[in-house]
């Protein structure tokens, strides 16, 4: 968000006195936007000569104040609904210091705890102004964005990676170029036959000649324009079948791009993007930009030298004529132009009111069983027809549209030959000029009109190629978040896991885990305890980084874990989740994923050890049985054990337990508990766990609450300091006495 | 059936009877009212912790239930956040109120408040920013993302929307919630009542 009014001079008064009060140097500070009654100013918090300078600029008035720091403490980020602030405690009264809309959000969330800093520590103020700012423009971009939105890729970007991806197949389209030379060429010598068949034979004087002689040249003449249709046709057959091999080429080598680069993305990386969002991207964009390079592209070729050609052929015979042809084009592309907008935004709309009607239908048989058991169907069938009715309107508005504006267009672009007709008749009525030439120019004239009704499609099909582009090359291009550093190690790990003052948030706002210290030997197993939302599961994530600590360090036996390669790490990390998600294929493949060399012995031990192997043997089709969405369907403890067999048979250094038998009755968990009890011998554990009970074979807790590790210690231990987690196995033993109660009196 | 909401839950409702609300000298809406927040659901961040020479935070500290250093909540004064339940629906009904442990209550009618009703209103409009569109003055999409400069109540903007379509929430028939790529929001009230010009170029997104 940006007042456009300041444009016109070139600084505005903060600018300018910023630049007064800091010289050279980079301003040290931040900008705000807000009053605290919501009027848009320009706003700067300066940190200059261990001062701090207040800047407010408000309709051309710029008012200046110095801040007392040293009254103010407990500096704190607020965010209310589209706005932020930040408010503190100045001598002893609540005091709002600064006010600015979301665009400053991260800006203001940093400098709130810089400030905080100055206050307690005695710190200097940290240069804010180095933000992630778009090299281009200037703009603030979001935390997350790689790319600033404001300057996407421009045509001539698009033009470069157009060629880029076109370049290995550079011969095949310069010789397809060539073969539309060929078959131009011939097309124009077309006409000139007809001419001389019309003049010569068809039109002559026969008594004065031969018979037989001139039957016979309209024969050769006639076999003439058939061989010449013949070899347009197999160049055209040729010519389509290599680009089509090279259109393919480039579809598959753009797709395997898109998806390498979605895999390798970290997951806060996707989770930027919806999947259906990827999915139109890696199979629809790419095929639209090959449709781009493998016809539209070379059909640009053949048409615009047609249209030339043609066009010095009639110039060639008659400069008037050719005007006559030529004037009515401006007009029927102006027509074109004008409701250009108007079907572009049609377009749009069918595209998505069709998106809109499959959502509502995805939706519909995602939840099929919330439906069924509330009974809704009604309403969902309703919500369908309304959407499909939307669809319906929509495409029929498009339908008339397109019915109207197709014969209008090609009516007026038509209106030329009939001019010429009139022209040329009068003048074989005069004598000047004979049938065939009659018969030639309207071929020729039938030729040029066929390039421009394509041309009229061509910005719509170069609009569409280019977004697909943008939209593939925004993946393809995006700087993964979390990257392997460049002599990223390989090494077995032993499994020491160490947190050392370790702060981290997902949206460098609100902390969900700070100051974290813990150390976990080789083969110990350690409980995580916590209040839900209290950040444990993020702590796990952190130790597979799938997220990177903001500050502080990770190590795995000594050594930063941002040093080891991904590969490295995950592939010697198995996790067990509470979600546990099997992929569509059996239960063998399921097993083995991880480890797909795995003998079926071993697949059987691993089934064992995690006590599914007797359920899968009671399945008619064994390890063969067909799971995911069409197959057979698992219960929750029984796709719970084949998790577990699946992280059992990577033999992985440190294991990963995150609520890994929340919502499973008791006797399905003793089952998941001992095939647990297998897997974590000898290995280095960390485990969440709601049942305080699935914890007793751990070595030492760390209870966390407020986002930090307030207690550590053995089970022993934290009882007997009756803390929050005495406090917590109180309400656990609360509750198990009162479900006991409930299932006596039942 | 006796109805299950009946007696398992109970909204704490603020009224002039049991709280009152005042504005301190630096434009922050404080509360006055022995109720205290109900449920902590937030524990309190470190500093947002009281210092018990403050002024506002002197008599509100009460030990925690367990007689350990936890506190539990505060009662007295002290300053509130204000969040609409149904914003679109109601900005000055049903009105969550919270300090900074937790939800204290909510306000069924901001009416209800006689004279401090202005305050609370006015706390209400200055935590809900969002631009009110009057005139489109050029709106153009490109790649995806559409690119806008308008005329607000508050003055003259440009920005950016992602995914036009989804980023416009349709409140009702004629009032509409655009969300730029910063999520700054800009509202239309009524998006007939715009002028010719403009009404053409959001029809498109609609």
């Amino acid at each position: 968000m940006k007042l456009i009014k300041n444009k016109k001079s070139n600084l505005s008064l903060i600018e300018k006195r910023i630049k007064e009060l800091c010289g050279e140097n980079k301003p040290n500070g931040f900008f705000f936007n807000l009053t605290q009654d919501n009027h848009i100013v320009k706003g700067a918090l300066l940190f200059v000569n261990e001062k701090f300078i207040k800047l407010t600029e408000k309709d051309n008035d710029l008012e200046e104040d110095e801040v007392d720091i040293t009254s103010m403490k407990d500096f704190e980020f607020c965010t209310a609904v589209g706005l932020s602030y930040i408010r503190c405690l100045k001598n002893g009264e609540l005091y709002e210091l600064c006010r600015a809309d979301m665009r400053y959000n991260s800006e203001l969330s940093a400098a709130a705890k810089a400030l905080n800093k100055v206050v307690r520590e005695k710190k200097s103020f940290d240069n804010l102004s180095q933000k992630n700012v778009c090299k281009k423009c200037g703009k603030i971009l979001k935390d997350s964005a790689t790319k600033c939105p404001h300057c996407s890729m421009g045509k001539k970007g698009v033009l470069k990676r157009l060629y880029m991806i076109s370049k290995p197949h550079l011969p095949i389209v310069l010789l397809s170029v060539f073969l539309f030379f060929v078959t131009t060429a011939i097309q124009l010598i077309t006409p000139q036959i007809q001419k001389s068949m019309v003049d010569n034979y068809i039109n002559a004087d026969v008594s004065s000649q031969n018979i037989v002689h001139v039957t016979k040249g309209l024969f050769i003449l006639v076999l003439g324009l058939a061989i010449a249709n013949l070899l347009v046709r197999i160049i055209g057959i040729f010519r389509n079948n290599i680009l089509a091999k090279a259109g393919n080429k480039i579809v598959i080598k753009l797709c395997s791009m898109t998806f390498e680069k979605v895999q390798s993305m970290s997951l806060s990386d996707i989770s930027k993007h919806t999947a259906g969002d990827l999915m139109s991207r890696i199979s629809n964009d790419t095929a639209q930009i090959s449709r781009f390079i493998t016809n539209i592209l070379p059909s640009l070729v053949e048409q615009s030298l047609t249209f030339v050609s043609v066009i010095g052929v009639l110039l060639f015979y008659s400069p008037k004529m050719t005007l006559f042809v030529v004037a009515p084009i401006p007009f029927v592309l102006l027509l074109h132009r004008a409701i250009h907008r108007y079907t572009h935004s049609l377009y749009h709309k069918q595209w998505f009111v069709n998106s809109e009607a499959n959502t509502v239908l995805h939706d519909i048989f995602k939840g099929i069983r919330v439906v069924k058991v509330f009974g809704t169907e009604k309403q969902e069938i309703e919500k369908y027809d309304k959407a499909i009715k939307n669809t319906a309107i929509v495409s029929e508005k498009n339908e008339i549209i397109w019915n109207v504006l197709t014969p209008v267009s090609t009516f007026a672009f038509g209106i030329g030959s009939y001019i010429i007709t009139y022209f040329v008749g009068n003048k074989i009525l005069e004598g000047t000029m004979s049938f065939g030439d009659m018969t030639m120019i309207s071929s020729y004239v039938a030729f040029i009109y066929g390039p421009l009704r394509w041309a009229s499609r061509l910005p719509r099909m170069i609009m569409r190629t280019f977004t697909s582009v943008t939209k593939v090359f925004e993946v393809i291009d995006e700087t993964p978040q979390i990257a392997d550093s460049e002599n990223a190690m390989n090494k077995e790990i032993k499994g020491k896991i160490e947190f050392k003052n370790v702060d981290f948030s997902y949206d460098n706002m609100n902390d969900v885990l700070k100051d974290i210290n813990l150390t976990v030997s080789p083969g110990e197993m350690v409980g995580i305890v916590g209040k839900s939302g209290a950040g444990k599961s993020t702590l796990l994530n952190l130790v597979m980084r799938l997220y990177d600590v903001n500050s502080g360090t990770i190590l795995i036996d000594g050594q930063d874990i941002r040093d080891y390669s991904q590969e490295c790490l995950r592939s010697q990390i198995g996790a067990v989740l509470q979600e546990t998600f099997l992929f569509s294929g059996t239960i063998f493949a399921n097993i083995a994923y991880a480890n797909p060399s795995a003998s079926r012995e071993e697949i059987i031990k691993a089934a064992k050890l995690a006590n599914a192997h007797s359920f899968i043997m009671k399945l008619p089709d064994g390890y063969n049985t067909f799971i995911g969405e069409s197959g057979y369907t698992l219960s929750g403890g029984e796709r719970q054990r084949i998790a577990i067999a699946r992280a059992i048979l990577v033999n992985p250094k440190i294991l990963i337990l995150d609520e890994a038998t929340a919502s499973l009755d008791t006797e399905t968990e003793k089952l998941i508990q001992d095939a647990l009890k297998n897997l974590i011998k000898n290995r280095t554990t960390i485990a969440i766990a709601h049942r305080l009970s699935t914890l007793r074979n751990a070595t030492k807790l760390y209870v966390i609450d407020k986002n930090t590790i307030a207690e550590s210690g053995t089970h022993e231990q934290l009882i007997q300091k009756g803390g929050i987690y005495s406090g917590l196995i109180n309400a656990q033993r609360e509750m198990h006495k009162i479900s006991k109660e409930s299932d006596n009196h039942e | 059936m006796e109805n299950i909401l009946e007696n398992t839950v109970e909204i704490s409702y603020l009224t002039p009877e049991n709280s009152s609300f005042f504005v301190t000298d630096n434009g922050f809406l404080m509360i006055d009212t022995q109720l205290k927040a109900q449920s902590i659901n937030e524990p309190p961040k470190e500093c947002r912790k009281f210092d018990l020479n403050d002024t506002y935070s002197k008599n509100n500290i009460k030990s925690g239930n367990n007689g350990n250093k936890i506190v539990s909540a505060v009662i007295g004064k002290r300053a509130v956040h204000l969040r609409r339940a149904f914003p679109f629906d109601y900005p000055y009904k049903y009105i969550s109120v919270s300090d900074d442990y937790g939800e204290i209550g909510i306000i069924l009618d901001v009416d209800l408040f006689g004279e401090s009703a202005e305050y609370i209103k006015n706390e209400l409009d200055t935590k809900y920013f969002a631009p009110k569109i009057i005139q489109i003055v050029s709106l153009k999409e490109r790649f995806g993302y559409s690119y806008w400069k308008v005329k607000c109540n508050k003055g003259d903007y440009s920005f950016t929307v992602k995914d036009t379509f989804r980023n416009i929430i349709h409140v009702n028939d004629k009032r509409i919630f655009i969300t730029d790529v910063d999520s700054n929001r800009y509202e239309i009230e009524d998006i007939y009542s715009l002028d010719r010009n403009s009404f053409r170029k959001i029809e498109l997104y609609l």
